[in-house]
């Protein structure tokens, strides 16, 4: 019988115990344990209506332990601190402060990341100035905040809100697009658009970048982009931008940045959510004889090492490098998939400001794409208890991103852009022109992207939970 | 380092554009050729 730690429960960790559950239900005796330091599953996508008071934190939410006693997976609500690879065994913190030893034949980690705002002083809605939609409750404050700004502006104040990333190294520009198009529709729709500035504020090289280093799709004989998609929206809703900036600090009402070029900015705001940078969470790596070996095992933010090619530059890096199996060099059965495996580079170009600061979005490995990574992460797990070699791939360089931004949320006047590119990382060994199949990619904004975006909460919550014919929904 | 993007033409939607991406009939259509998309890439990557 081999046991198998799942450690997280997002959309790698949870999705890997549902396949991995599924496919040993026939193979003999095995167990899986998930520990999660959270006992809900939240699907993130849709916070970014949470943000701005059209949906509650509840909807986007669902219980974990009915779903895992129903596909017979041991369920642990605690916060991983110490993993033991030599002898095989994790520590848990559990919610009443006890530690609890969990043994294991074969560990994932899939954690998420750890909201990082310390990294920028006066960042973030717990010890800052600015909102966050990353997590449920940073969601329904950042409403709460934005439905007070309404009511301001209602009787007659004008303000200035800003929305993009509160580091030069942050992630996940593409929630933050999603949210500042939402507020501009919120505000039209509410008749006071005119009262307010928008501006967003990013890390990006170019604008439509979103951390992918932007994408490229074909439009009769134009070959479109995400640059111009995103300039042409932006004018469209007057909104202006400012980007290649890393946010130094914030205080109450200002916000202070460097960019790529050196210069110094103060931009004053009345609201402000800034998504943080990430690194993981924290877990230490401890060897046979008491040894921290964290470093060994991670890169410098913490993220679990794969089997990526490590250390190359921006420029040498290319499709073969990114990680295929989620499987650790040294440990192997390790595995890491979703946010918590260290990728071998950035998608976007990285910059440094005159003063060194560093400046470049780090590549999102969210969503679809976390998935993805559990999948492969779990078959490969179940290869191994087998005694086979792991066999399953699921490279950012050969999969999709699927993704789709919403810019409001109605059934008749919505609209979304509707984003899939093929690969994530770009390929220029198989696609030498762009680095992806540009037959294969699509960036198209309209009121259909509104339905998938609805129909991809219900089904992706549907699917998560594991009712009859989940498996069908891909 | 990246380089500082050069000013160029702005590409613009147009109103027909506009107009196409709110026409029901239309984005009904493009609901059906975008889900088969999707469709198509979920499967190449399962």
């Amino acid at each position: 019988m081999a046991k198998i730690v799942i450690v997280g429960a997002g959309f790698a960790g949870h999705y890997a115990a549902l396949v991995g559950a599924d496919a040993l239900k026939r193979k003999g005796q095995h167990e899986i344990t998930v520990i999660s330091r959270v006992p809900k599953f939240t699907y993130i996508p849709s916070l970014v209506w949470v943000g701005v008071a059209q949906m509650e934190a509840e909807e986007t939410q669902f219980d974990l332990k009915p779903v895992y006693d129903k596909m017979k997976i041991n369920y642990i609500h605690g916060t991983v601190t110490e993993v033991h690879p030599d002898e095989q065994y994790v520590v848990a913190e559990l919610p009443n402060g006890e530690k609890q030893q969990v043994d294991y034949d074969f560990v994932l980690i899939a954690t998420g990341p750890y909201l990082n705002f310390a990294a920028t002083p006066g960042l973030g809605p717990e010890n800052g100035y600015t909102q966050s939609i990353c997590t449920p409750p940073h969601a329904t404050k950042a409403a709460s905040e934005y439905l007070e700004l309404v009511k301001r502006l209602e009787k007659g104040d004008k303000a200035k809100i800003v929305i993009g990333t509160g580091h030069g190294l942050a992630t996940c520009q593409g929630a933050a697009f999603e949210y500042i198009c939402n507020v501009h529709n919120d505000l039209v729709d509410r008749g006071l658009r005119d009262k307010v500035e928008i501006m967003w504020l990013s890390n990006e090289p170019r604008l439509g970048d979103f951390g992918i280093d932007g994408l490229e799709a074909k439009m009769g004989s134009l070959i479109y982009t995400s640059e111009m998609m995103a300039e042409a929206l932006f004018d469209e809703y007057d909104i202006k931008w400012e980007i290649r900036s890393h946010v130094r600090k914030v205080e109450d009402g200002k916000i202070y940045t460097v960019n790529l070029d050196g210069e110094e900015k103060e931009f004053d705001f009345d609201f402000a959510m800034l998504i943080p940078p990430f690194k993981a969470q924290p877990i230490k790596w401890i060897d046979k004889d008491g040894n921290d070996i964290t470093e060994k095992m991670c890169n410098p933010a913490g993220f679990v090492k794969v089997d990526a090619n490590y250390g190359k530059p921006y420029e040498e890096l290319d499709g073969p490098d990114w990680p295929k199996k989620y499987q650790n060099p040294i440990y192997k059965n390790v595995f890491a998939a979703g946010i918590a495996f260290a990728p071998p580079g950035p998608l976007s170009q990285p910059g440094k400001a005159p003063d060194g600061t560093p400046i470049g979005p780090t590549p999102p490995r969210t969503g679809y794409t976390a998935e993805l990574s559990g999948k492969a992460a779990i078959l490969n797990i179940i290869d191994m208890i087998e005694g086979k070699e792991p066999s399953h791939t699921a490279s950012m360089a050969e999969t999709p991103g699927l993704c789709v931004a919403s810019m409001k949320n109605h059934w008749i006047t919505g609209e979304a852009a509707t984003i899939a590119i093929y690969p994530v990382a770009r390929n220029y060994e198989k696609y030498p022109e762009y680095g992806r199949d540009l037959d294969l990619c699509v960036a198209e904004i309209g009121l259909a992207g509104s339905w998938f975006k609805a129909l991809l909460h219900y089904a992706f919550l549907y699917k998560l939970q594991a009712k009859p014919g989940w498996k069908l929904i891909p | 380092m990246p380089k500082k993007p050069t000013p160029k033409p702005r590409f613009v939607f147009t109103e027909a554009d506009k107009k196409r991406r709110k026409n029901i009939f239309i984005q009904l259509y493009r609901f059906i050729v975008l889900g088969l998309h999707f469709w198509k890439l979920s499967r190449m990557s399962h």
